[in-house]
């Protein structure tokens, strides 16, 4: 019987050492819970498993003045109950502690879901919103930064080429004044532990002065091959001051979004009444007073 | 390949095929058989063992992971011939039908009390939620972990 | 509650579940767990396509695989047909299965089987055959499956037989309404979703006695169908209950016993079958799919006039036990209200999709979803209240049911519906106004009937045998499947109640065909506590007999002056003295040389009605179509609870169960056959976080007929929940939605047309 060879470097530069080798049938394993099923799937039985978990400093999340750099080791059990991403980048906690079961979330990482690109994924649009950058590791041990929204490029697919991992995740530090809040509605009918049907991260300002909206950033999930800014939805937030009839009209606004995305095709109209009800979900949660 | 972790506070070691999963080092090298497998997706949770202190799915985790860790499976529950205040809890509310997610179950709730020893009645549903049941509807299960988190998680003969 | 005066010490208590701490430390093995020596590994090739001829299977490959021990195919097997629903000899079935097929007739149909050393290489060989198909045209729905010219699937035409059941003359009474109300109820195909996925260990010894070890429902059934289609003595064919992890009627009937019996004996050496989730949720059995029309015709005052019903039974690519649904259906519909004209109809259809077969309810959960859906739209359209127009027409204590002439018995389903009403505070949430805004929330109803064994249909007896050791513990052998219900317990809490013995003393080994007496039906048709308790209550007061006759000459004392108390027969007015059982068993054994062990057949007495009434109440999201469930009470007629605590469980989980057929549960094929959700990541169940409060009342008044009053749970806990929720949504919404599961878009559409 055939069979895999397995490296689990420990420090950066053999990670780098390992990916000059590593060809189309090199795995990358960050917590396994995607690659485990893919390999059984489709009766994969030979290749390399490129072990990313033993990486020493991978771990950590770093708070600095500028940034926010999340390690390729970080799970979303840790995302999720993290004190600062909690306080301050509350859509990424929120999307983190939706992430399948405990047992998912305690193993799962953030890079898995970004390079299985997978359109139901919740990581990418929230990290999308938050106009986040991936720290991408190459053989020749230099580390370039890509946008999250070049990266996933369509079902499936991303820029990264066999020989590159993502190392770390970065998102520039929240100003003062922002907000943000990730919601999802699951296929099939239950609250907890659900693929998303459709995904929903709001990220804005509301300027202290005036009370007004600014900087809003809209991204949709599970509502085209890749998740994508609601651009009319993010210049109908702006300047307005949050009010019933301003949750209403961004209801109605993601729901056209949507409908142009999906079009007719008939499995899929049912995200027209869930981004709906999504919509006025996280409004109120984002404004509690402007019922 | 040499796999050397612990397991149940023993030192064990299994020769492991890289892509042999957690479940299958648990079951077929270690004959420690009380964790099942359900689904091999992740969903079911009835392979649900705790590694380094949380609770994961072992049909996910490729067993080289486990290498050095600690891993805590239903069969390490009991102590010197003692069961766990979960175990007796499960027993004594009639927390058990068929039995076959009760492992998973019982991992999962004390995972959770390992971190959280008052957990809601919504935590606790929560904690479970990746642990499918078709026995009992979850009932007596949750009032079994509620019994032993209002006794400070160290629960009743 | 009223319960007839009963002195019960052990009947009535709720000790947990006999093993319950071999599960709770992970020692119990079930059979997946088992180290077998020299075991191999079967592997199934299934079809990938859902109706073709396969003209060629290409090998090579796949022989060549080192560790490769046989392959077998359609063309180096036995072809004999059989019907895997048959349990018992006489039985006239349908044969249209047969261990491996070259006319595939469903997505999952079994191809061929490759054993082989290890699982892995199994499964590796397995996908290294190459299959060539020739498709034919698939009927996926069973209205299609009905019209003359749809391609058939075994030869003459999809529709299996019609059935017909009627009491009075209700075509006549159905003209003469001026209110009829009508609904078409669709039922999805449901999952069993028992944790445990199916498996099988076969082996073979040297004199050719085949020994199977599944986790099944009934031993002397997978030894019929076993020895059929392997054409072997029934008496070299032995059958082993293994521990089993949920069943719910999918390991009910031999699935993969006959193939892992037949790949043993090829080998000579044990094999075992194990199949994944995937595998269990398209290649074993579903629920059957139903559509279901039902016309109620009522007077202004609320009384039903008649009824009738059409059943439209979607079996699946092969029979097994289609034509037994659709008559199990029929014959409920007699049972819950008074009405002397009803009719029912049925047909069954074969259609290119999973095989349907038994599964928890056997029918009412579709029959009665059918029925109360109705129901309830009968009463709006008089504005009468549901309850109170299912009260107006539900049956009375000791009513005969007017198709079949049987005694109801103690028919307390008006007691499970006014006590319901009272705890979910009905009267008040049913009139509050319909709310406007985003959310709405309603409640709903159902009262169901179920039966308790197949007395009037089938044989239904067993001979159960209990024996004395000289130490005075006791075995219990008998044709008893514990699926996780409790069946272990309560029969030794039946026993231990008529001898006053611990239940500690008590062993009831696994169902074994070698050690178990015959029994005529195993484990269903709800017939266990009924029945098999039945049998164990009467061979224990035979053993008791025994016990007071021994006691009575060893004491010189009346036989009417003892009694047995703790273990022991003592004398009523002098009860520190007496014999222990042990000193009686070695009195019998060494001076009457004979031992204190007796043998009872006992027949079912009669087939009375179990009855239950359940209450939702929900709340419904008007944009996105979700449901929460807020509130739910069970109330259940079930004579005596032998163990309460057991009797909550099953409820319990029932409703686990009937949610998912009411609100997210269905195995999804595509018009060309193709199932698209055979997954459990994509095959919702409800999980912790979904379920209600669930409270649960029970009226224990006694039933005659039943060991110590008991009537039956197991399967009639799941009926009610699926139709009360989907009440429950039209009531909060003002819909008429009668297709299940009311998955969201089917509530945002419903919602449409108010």
């Amino acid at each position: 019987m055939p069979s895999f060879a397995y490296q689990a470097p420990a420090t950066l530069d053999a990670l780098a050492g390992c990916l000059r080798g590593a060809d189309a049938g090199t795995f990358l394993l960050g917590g396994g819970t995607d690659l485990i099923i893919r390999l059984r799937d489709r009766g994969i039985t030979r290749g390399t498993l490129l072990d990313l978990t033993r990486v020493e400093g991978l771990d950590r999340v770093d708070v600095a003045d500028d940034a926010i750099t999340i390690g390729a080791n970080v799970t979303y059990a840790q995302v999720a109950d993290h004190p600062f991403l909690q306080d301050r980048l509350p859509c990424l906690a929120q999307m983190a502690s939706q992430v399948g079961s405990a047992q998912i979330r305690n193993m799962a990482r953030l890079p898995g879901n970004i390079a299985n690109a997978s359109p139901g994924g919740d990581a990418v649009p929230a990290l999308i919103a938050l106009d986040a950058v991936v720290l991408v590791l190459d053989g020749s041990g230099m580390t370039t930064v890509r946008r999250v929204d070049e990266v996933v490029t369509g079902i499936g697919r991303t820029t990264l080429r066999p020989g590159e991992a993502i190392i770390g995740v970065r998102i520039p530090r929240p100003g003062p004044h922002q907000r943000s809040a990730f919601g999802k509605i699951g296929m099939g009918a239950r609250t907890r532990v659900v693929i998303a049907n459709v995904s929903l991260t709001l990220v804005l300002e509301v300027d202290p002065a005036q009370g007004r909206i600014r900087d809003a950033r809209v991204v949709l999930g599970s509502a085209a091959p890749v998740a994508f800014h609601a651009r009319t939805a993010e210049a109908l937030l702006e300047g307005r001051r949050p009010d019933p009839a301003l949750a209403g009209d961004l209801a109605g606004t993601l729901r056209a979004e949507v409908k142009a995305s999906i079009r007719e095709i008939a499995i899929f109209q049912h995200k027209l009444n869930d981004i709906q009800g999504l919509a006025l979900d996280l409004f109120a949660q984002l404004f509690p007073g402007a019922q | 390949m040499l796999l050397q972790f612990t397991v149940n506070g023993k030192a064990r070691e299994a020769d492991i095929e890289p892509d042999a999963r957690l479940i299958d080092v648990l079951r077929d090298h270690l004959d420690l058989t009380g964790t099942k497998e359900g689904c091999g997706e992740g969903e079911c949770g009835a392979c649900t063992v705790i590694m380094d202190g949380v609770a994961v799915n072992a049909c996910l985790v490729p067993g080289m992971q486990a290498r050095g860790r600690e891993v805590l499976t239903v069969e390490g529950l009991e102590r010197d011939g003692e069961l766990d205040p979960l175990q007796k809890a499960f027993i004594r509310e009639g927390a058990i039908q068929c039995g076959y997610c009760s492992p998973g179950m019982l991992m999962s709730s004390k995972a959770l009390l390992m971190r959280n020893l008052h957990p809601s009645e919504a935590e606790i549903r929560l904690a479970i939620a990746g642990n499918l049941c078709r026995c009992t509807g979850y009932t007596k299960i949750v009032k079994a972990v509620q019994a032993v988190a209002q006794d400070g998680g160290v629960g009743r003969a | 509650m009223e319960s007839p005066a009963q002195d019960l010490a052990i009947v009535g208590t709720s000790p947990a579940i006999h093993d319950a701490r071999e599960k709770a430390t992970g020692a119990l093995r079930y059979l997946n767990d088992l180290k077998v020596p020299g075991l191999l590994h079967a592997k199934l090739l299934l079809s990938s396509v859902p109706h073709a001829r396969v003209k060629a299977l290409d090998l090579s490959r796949a022989e060549s695989l080192p560790g490769v021990m046989g392959i077998f195919t359609p063309w180096n097997t036995p072809s004999r047909l059989y019907n895997s629903h048959k349990w018992i000899e006489g039985m006239q079935v349908l044969k249209d299965e047969t261990l491996f097929t070259d006319h595939v007739r469903f997505c999952g149909d079994r191809i061929a089987a490759v054993v082989a050393s290890t699982r892995a290489i199994a499964e590796a060989a397995v996908r290294l055959i190459q299959v060539e198909y020739e498709e034919l045209p698939a009927v996926v729905d069973p209205r299609q499956a009905l019209e003359p010219g749809s391609t058939p699937l075994h030869g003459g035409s999809n529709h299996i037989c019609h059935r017909e059941l009627a009491c009075g003359d209700p075509d006549q009474k159905m003209r003469g309404a001026c209110q009829v109300a009508e609904d078409t109820v669709e039922t999805p195909k449901v999952h069993h979703g028992a944790m445990e996925t199916h498996v099988c260990v076969a082996d073979t010894d040297p004199s050719g006695l085949v020994t199977v070890y599944t986790p099944c429902q009934v031993i002397f059934q997978v030894q019929l169908i076993v020895a059929e289609v392997l054409d072997l003595p029934l008496n070299r064919v032995r059958v082993i209950k293994s521990n089993i992890g949920g069943s719910f009627g999918g390991k009910g009937q031999p699935v993969l016993e006959p193939v892992t019996a037949f790949l043993s004996r090829a080998l000579g050496r044990p094999v075992k079958l194990a199949l994944d989730r995937a595998e269990t949720m398209v290649a074993t059995r579903t629920r059957h799919k139903t559509i279901i029309r039902v016309r109620t015709a009522v007077d202004r005052d609320g009384v039903i006039l008649a009824r009738d019903f059409h059943a439209l039974v979607d079996t699946g690519a092969y029979c097994t036990n289609g034509e037994a649904i659709a008559m199990a259906m029929g014959k409920k519909t007699f049972k819950l209200y008074r009405v002397p004209d009803q009719v029912y109809r049925a047909d069954v259809v074969y259609t290119s999709t999973p095989v349907a077969g038994a599964c928890r309810g056997y029918g009412s959960p579709q029959i009665w979803a059918a029925s109360e859906i109705n129901i309830d739209q009968a009463a709006r359209a008089l504005g009468m209240d549901p309850a109170l127009f299912r009260l107006r027409n539900l049956v009375h204590p000791f009513d005969r049911d007017p198709q079949s002439g049987i005694d109801l018995g103690n028919a307390r389903i008006i007691d499970c519906v006014t006590q319901g009403c009272d705890l979910i505070g009905w009267a008040g949430k049913w009139a509050r106004p319909r709310s406007a805004g985003r959310w709405a929330q309603g409640v709903g109803m159902a009262a169901v009937a179920h039966g308790n064994g197949y007395q009037g249909a089938y044989p239904d007896f067993i001979t159960v045998d209990l024996r004395l050791e000289a130490d005075g513990s006791l075995v219990l052998k008998g044709a008893f499947h514990d699926l996780g219900c409790g069946t272990v317990t309560t029969m030794q809490q039946i026993a231990g109640e008529v001898l006053s013995l611990d239940l500690a003393k008590i062993f009831i080994p696994s169902a074994d065909t070698l050690v178990a007496p015959f029994d005529s039906a195993g484990t269903q048709a709800s017939r266990v506590t009924f029945v098999c308790g039945g049998a164990v209550k009467a061979a224990a007061e035979a053993l008791r007999d025994r016990l007071l006759d021994c006691a009575a000459e060893m004491l010189e004392a009346d036989r009417s002056a003892l009694a047995l108390e703790g273990g022991r027969v003592v004398p009523r007015r002098a009860p520190g003295r007496g014999v222990t059982f042990a000193e009686c068993t070695v009195y019998a054994q060494t001076r009457k040389h004979t031992s204190l062990e007796v043998s009872r057949t006992y027949e079912s007495p009669g087939n009375p009605t179990s009855y239950g009434a359940h209450f939702a109440e929900v709340e419904v999201d008007r944009i996105t179509g979700r449901v929460r469930v807020l509130d739910y009470v069970a109330v259940h007629d079930i004579g005596q609870a032998i163990n309460p605590g057991f009797v909550q469980g099953q409820i319990q989980g029932s409703v686990q169960m009937g949610m998912g057929m009411a609100l997210s549960e269905e195995l999804a094929i595509d018009p060309s056959g193709k199932i698209l959700n055979g997954r459990l990541s994509r095959y919702t169940v409800a999980n912790a976080p979904e379920m209600p409060p669930i409270r649960v009342a029970l009226i224990e008044a006694g039933e005659a007929m039943g060991p110590f009053g008991a009537k039956s749970i197991g399967e009639i806990a799941t009926v009610p929940v699926a139709p009360a929720i989907i009440n429950a949504i039209n009531h909060a919404l003002g819909t008429r939605i009668t297709t299940l599961p009311a998955l969201p878009e089917r509530i945002v559409a419903a919602l449409r047309e108010v």
